[in-house]
């Protein structure tokens, strides 16, 4: 029996991110030239983004990223801690030890969690892709809009006490133009795959249910 | 939809290693995780609604696998059971092939049918672990 090649998807030649010339531009300038692309123009970004040719470029991308944004974040907090905001009131003895240790493991096994996140968090959206009939491109598609999405939004952990908020939002929304763009799959579609998993697990229809609550107050409010 | 047995391409990804890895470091952080007694995951629906989500149960199903108690770990989440052994029978096989570098198994050429079965197929077993999940004595996640 003859096997079909492997990565058989026919799509057109895409030019690709700046992090794709690294070589010729410098591991910094693509960086930081890919990471403003994704920020401010993620239709454009993920439109040009190559579908295919490997996993190791993105990863270091979204590693890179994403360990710096991590790492930044756990000082944050493990300082906040120390100076006695967020502490735990009951027993402060255990708390800051426990979160001593456990904030200085975590800091060193950042890059690890950051990997297996990706990893994960690529193809649980691909299966979500896949349920939704919205993929249509294949698994390393995906895990190209995760990793240069999460490589670009997660240094702004490095803003403080919102930087969490602002991450998250603007995540969900890099990831909605960039499965839909990349995957050229309708926008619905996709923001419905990157909503499945909330829906489905933790607290994500009470989400939906206060947005739409929210919505609804502010129309029924609305005179104009 | 076809089985193919074939050698792994020259530019084609190694599912095998990648799933297999990652599989692996999931289960070595998770350990480290508990080892270091950090906080377990806590589902915002229970907490507001008083009622399981779908994945509610799954990290206690995973700890009950791990200790060999599949009884336990079915009750906990009969989804995040199968999963698990799916998962299990995997890692056997991905480990297999890389050691004795056996041609890789692929399953390719769904029709719009098979794809259209297969996702009413995830969708039954999604609202009916949840239904099972919400059947169960409130109280108990």
């Amino acid at each position: 029996m003859v096997a079909p090649p492997a990565g058989s998807t026919t799509a057109a030649p895409r030019s690709g991110l700046p992090w794709d010339e690294r070589h010729s531009k410098g591991l910094f300038h693509g960086f930081i030239e890919t990471l403003q692309m994704v920020l401010s123009k993620p239709g454009a970004a993920f439109t040009v983004m190559r579908r295919e040719g490997g996993l190791g470029e993105p990863l270091l991308f979204g590693l890179i990223g994403g360990s710096f944004g991590f790492i930044v974040y756990l000082i944050y907090n493990l300082a906040f801690q120390s100076l006695g905001m967020f502490a735990n009131r009951n027993n402060p003895l255990t708390h800051l030890i426990g979160a001593g240790i456990g904030g200085i493991v975590l800091i060193v096994c950042a890059p690890l969690f950051v990997l297996i996140g990706i990893f994960i968090g690529s193809v649980i959206l691909h299966l979500c892709l896949l349920l939704l009939g919205g993929a249509k491109q294949s698994f390393e598609t995906t895990f190209r809009v995760v990793c240069f999405a999460g490589g670009s939004v997660n240094p702004l952990l490095v803003i403080p006490f919102c930087g969490g908020l602002i991450v998250g939002v603007w995540k969900i929304v890099l990831y909605c133009i960039g499965l839909a763009r990349a995957h050229e799959t309708d926008t619905g579609r996709a923001v419905l795959a990157v909503f499945l998993p909330l829906i489905l697990c933790c607290g994500g229809v009470i989400l939906c249910a206060m947005l739409f609550g929210g919505i609804g107050a502010m129309m029924h409010n609305w005179n104009p | 939809m076809r089985f193919y047995y074939r050698p792994l391409a020259r530019d084609e990804l190694n599912h095998e290693l990648i799933w297999l890895a990652v599989s692996l470091g999931s289960l070595a952080l998770a350990v480290a995780w508990f080892a270091l007694r950090l906080p377990w995951p806590h589902c915002l629906f229970l907490a507001v609604t008083g009622h399981p989500c779908v994945t509610c149960g799954a990290t206690r199903a995973a700890i009950a696998f791990f200790h060999l108690d599949f009884w336990s770990a079915w009750k906990w989440n009969p989804l995040v059971f199968a999963a698990l052994c799916g998962l299990s029978i995997f890692d056997a096989y991905a480990f297999a092939v890389l050691v004795i570098r056996a041609p890789r198994l692929r399953v390719v050429q769904f029709t719009r049918s098979e794809k259209s079965f297969l996702r009413l197929i995830a969708v039954i077993l999604l609202l009916s672990n949840w239904i099972y999940l919400l059947s169960r004595p409130r109280g108990l996640f």
